[in-house]
């Protein structure tokens, strides 16, 4: 386990990500937090779980990102499995669990998928909605009023939107298959896809060797931060991650020693092969709002007139954390340095297009091009994938 | 006793079957054009012996050079007999085999659950099913060779536990029946049989008793025979025609992200990641239950609000898959898993990541695993938690049957190919003689065979012409035939033609055709009240 987090060490730091938005203390450097998190972390998982189970936690891709880009939610989710721990051993801890959930709605400002599913307003208009796709069609079937009313009401509509909401828990694409998926979501993957298959040895063995623990409070427990959570698809499985480790780990343990120093290896090269992607394709696999905002910092010169893109918000943050006492120009036209996407100078394009000539629309509105970013996606819809740094001649 | 239960049985096969043909001319009312293809090519065959391209007998229909497996076809027949070209008697067979799939579900079920009650419970969830609703009211050969797939496991499972000569061709029979069905089940039949031979699970858990029985290897060679025809019918590269178009290997080939080409083994590791999770993907609870991929909106698999099966089942499944990993040791459950695995093997070996109709005939399998689940849960459950299980079930039941019944083709109207075909039938029909051509516009790249169906145009017109048939640069098979003419029409220019209908997309002015005296027009409508499908114009 000491040599796992020796090498995300490692990884972190060839990496060197700026900090997303969450991360950002003015004046302190994002290192002083991803250290004692990093650390804080592997003590717990090491007091905490057994070896089996503590390298595979530490060796999983979610735990880079979250000791890495989300401290919060890893001492969130401490706090979490405390409490899952302590109503296995007495139910009333479930009132702990209600708190929790709650100060997570409230993190949130009250917005939950499901919860949005289930107003009232919003499952009249469904309803209305398709009703009306009935009424417009040429070949109405006109099946019974009385008949139709069963199902068009809004408690069906509810527990049909609850149900489908439900369904997209043990999703084992997000979980295992993120990389390959055809839609290309950006997330990164819960577990290397080889643990898919020591998966189902875990369940196997769970109930073969009839092994008294108890899986379900932690599976209700996932669940609820699953439903409860509005977070990016792969941190909503953040307790799920903890949950399917118990069953990993435990396929580590039973299966023979020839067997673990294959699956050992296989687990390694797996852990090289997503750092080499993470290093290769940081702009791809992470928030690339920090790169942007990191590459304008750079190039913008300190103590100038500055202006940077609002477009993702954050930006006098950022500024704050690179420079204590920065100050931003309001007005991109007043500023005598931008940092912006082409685009914002030019107008939008629905289509994120940009006219191939925009360097020289840049200088017929009097502005020198100094550096320009290609972004890996675009995180300015409308505004071209180029971020660019400019001043005003 | 036994009698009630038949009864039982037989009334919710007919509520079953019921649901499959009840508002089958306004939901789906237009025909897709591989349905058209199938039906025509019955029709064809059923007057002269011969397909549209003038094979005779033929084991695999050329169609649109996809080499569709002709079983369905042959079977359409007699329902074209007596009922004549239309929409019922083309998704006749359909129907038929999403009602004795769900019935032989019901009999493995059986070797499963011993309580009556709950194989009752499961052959109505059977009947029931969105996918098995969805795909029985469209002429698809998938859901024939399911029903025969599943049959032939039946069989197979009852001549396993005692030798019984019926059974044994019984099985045979069907696994060939099936691979003469449809191109997937060329791969699965093979693979179950080799799998229940090797029995892969049972030697990773180091039982070493004997592999391998000879009846079924025979039975395995006389059905890998039955494959000679099909390639002595068609060239062999024809026959896999599909499988070229859609395999996974060519379309991805290198494999990993072109930047991380340089780290060891990556291809390797990227290759054998993206085939598990193809076969992964059919383990996840939202395929089954929910998300609509585009490859499946734009086509006829698309069941609105659903993927496969019920929201309930969907999370069952998952229970199912628990169980049966738990039960592994037993011959039994082991079946299950090799029908899966076989079933779904010819869908993860192609491009898309998550395919209803290619793992048809691992359905079967899907729906025991949703239902060993949905039992467990249920004798989970305390008193008032079984009624509100109970009750969610018949709410979703009713769901079901007023979403693909009565709301269904308002979603895949689109991919059912309508393009004013139909309607446009009857205005043409009337005034057919009067005119000297009929020049079709059409963005269906295949919208001769609609032309054909409805118009139930002469087999013998059509294969004579069958030495000209070749795909254009949009593989369109369009070929002319008697009046139809297919290619663009200008209508500046077209307009000066005398007896001549055009019909075209509605994207006409209308006010210039009004302004012409020997032109009249027509609108076809459009499955939404809202549009027009296409427009006929009257060049007298």
């Amino acid at each position: 386990m000491l040599f796992v987090i020796g090498l995300q060490l490692v990884l972190g730091i060839l990496i060197n990500y700026p900090p997303l938005s969450g991360q950002l203390i003015p004046g302190i450097d994002i290192w002083f937090l991803r250290l004692p998190i990093l650390l804080l972390s592997a003590w717990g998982i090491y007091k905490w779980a057994n070896k089996w189970q503590g390298f595979i936690l530490v060796l999983s891709p979610i735990y880079f990102a979250l000791w890495y880009f989300y401290p919060l939610l890893l001492i969130e989710l401490m706090v979490w499995v405390w409490t899952i721990e302590k109503i296995r051993g007495n139910k009333k801890w479930i009132v702990l669990l209600v708190v929790l959930s709650i100060l997570r709605i409230g993190f949130q400002k009250g917005k939950v998928d499901v919860y949005e599913k289930i107003i009232p307003r919003k499952l009249s208009e469904e309803i209305m909605e398709r009703v009306k796709s009935e009424d417009i069609l040429t070949y109405k079937t006109n099946l019974p009023l009385k008949f139709r009313r069963l199902s068009y009401n809004k408690p069906v509509f509810a527990i049909k939107n609850i149900l489908q909401e439900s369904v997209k828990f043990l999703d084992v694409e997000t979980i295992f298959f993120g990389e390959f998926h055809p839609l290309s979501q950006k997330g990164i993957v819960v577990y290397y896809w080889p643990q898919s298959f020591l998966l189902i040895v875990g369940v196997y063995f769970y109930f073969r060797k009839k092994i008294k623990f108890d899986l379900k409070t932690y599976l209700i427990g996932s669940f609820v931060y699953f439903m409860i959570s509005k977070e990016i698809s792969f941190l909503r499985f953040s307790i799920l991650w903890i949950t399917l480790s118990f069953l990993i780990a435990l396929a580590m343990e039973k299966i023979n020693k020839y067997w673990k120093i294959l699956v050992v290896l296989v687990l390694l090269y797996s852990f090289g092969v997503n750092a080499y992607n993470f290093l290769l394709l940081k702009g791809k696999w992470f928030d690339n709002r920090a790169m942007a905002m990191e590459f304008c910092m750079k190039n913008l010169p300190k103590d100038g007139d500055n202006y940077i893109t609002r477009i993702f918000g954050n930006e006098k943050k950022y500024c704050r954390y690179y420079d204590k006492n920065c100050v931003l120009n309001e007005k991109i036209d007043e500023a005598k340095n931008i940092c912006v996407f082409a685009g914002e100078l030019l107008g939008r394009q629905w289509n994120n297009t940009i006219d191939d000539r925009w360097q020289d629309l840049w200088r017929g509105k009097g502005y020198k091009i100094v550096k320009i970013l290609q972004m890996y996606d675009s995180i300015a819809y409308g505004y071209s994938d180029y971020l660019v740094v400019g001043e005003k001649e | 006793m036994k009698f009630f239960r038949i009864l039982i049985i037989f009334f919710i096969l007919s509520i079953g079957f019921f649901l499959r043909i009840w508002h089958i001319k306004e939901s789906a009312a237009n025909i897709g054009f591989d349905e058209a293809a199938l039906g025509y090519n019955a029709y064809s065959l059923m007057l002269t012996g011969k397909d549209e391209h003038a094979f005779k007998y033929p084991i695999s229909l050329k169609s649109f050079g996809d080499y569709k497996p002709a079983m369905y076809t042959y079977l359409t027949i007699p329902f074209i007999k007596i009922f004549g070209l239309t929409n019922l008697s083309l998704r006749m067979v359909s129907a038929i085999s999403g009602v004795v799939l769900a019935y032989f579900v019901y009999l493995i079920l059986g070797i499963y659950v011993k309580d009556e009650k709950y194989r009752i419970a499961g052959l109505i969830l059977a009947v029931m099913q969105p996918w098995s609703l969805h795909f029985s009211r469209v002429a698809l050969e998938t859901n024939l060779s399911a029903a025969f797939y599943t049959m032939g496991i039946y069989f197979y499972l009852k001549n396993r536990n005692k030798f019984n000569i019926y059974l044994y061709i019984g099985y045979i029979f069907c696994f060939i029946a099936s691979i003469y069905s449809y191109h997937g089940a060329r791969v699965a039949v093979p693979l179950f049989l080799i799998l229940m031979q090797l029995d892969p699970i049972k030697w990773m858990l180091r039982d070493k008793k004997k592999l391998f029985n000879r009846r079924e290897i025979l039975s395995i060679m006389v059905i890998i025979f039955c494959y000679i025809p099909i390639f002595l019918n068609a060239s062999a590269m024809s026959v896999l025609t599909r499988f070229n178009q859609e395999n996974f290997f060519k379309i991805f080939s290198p494999y990993a992200p072109k930047e991380l080409l340089n780290f060891p083994l990556i291809k390797f590791y990227y290759l054998i990641g993206m085939l598990c999770g193809r076969l992964w993907a059919y383990f996840s609870p939202i395929n089954w239950g929910g998300k609509i991929y585009i490859w499946i909106r734009q086509s006829v698999m698309h069941i609105p609000e659903f993927g496969m099966v019920g929201w309930i089942e969907s999370i069952t499944f998952i229970v199912g898959v628990v169980l049966i990993i738990k039960n592994i040791i037993k011959d039994k459950y082991r079946v299950l898993v090799y029908w899966l695995v076989a079933g779904l093997a010819p869908a993860a070996a192609t491009w898309n990541w998550f395919h209803p109709l290619r793992c048809l005939n691992a359905m079967g399998s899907v729906e025991i695993f949703c239902f060993l689940g949905m039992i467990y849960v249920y004798k989970q459950l305390g008193t008032f938690l079984k009624i509100v299980f109970l009750s969610l079930i018949l709410i979703q039941f009713v769901f079901i049957v007023n979403n693909e019944i009565g709301f269904s083709y308002y979603e895949t109207h689109g991919n059912f190919q309508p393009g004013g075909f139909m309607e446009g039938v009857e205005i043409i029909k009337n005034v057919y003689d009067q005119y000297d051509q009929i020049i079709v516009d059409s963005p269906q790249a295949q919208s001769y065979i609609f032309i054909l169906y409805y118009f139930k145009i002469d087999p013998i017109l059509v294969q004579s012409q069958s030495h000209l048939r070749k795909p254009n640069e949009k593989r369109s098979w369009n070929v002319d035939f008697g009046k139809f003419k297919f290619r663009t029409i200008n209508w500046q220019e077209d307009r000066k033609l005398k007896k001549t209908i055009l019909w075209k997309y509605p994207d006409l002015d209308v006010n210039e055709i009004k302004k012409q005296n020997n032109a009249k027009y027509f609108l076809t409508k459009h499955p939404i009240s809202l549009y027009d499908s296409s427009i006929i114009v009257l060049l007298d």
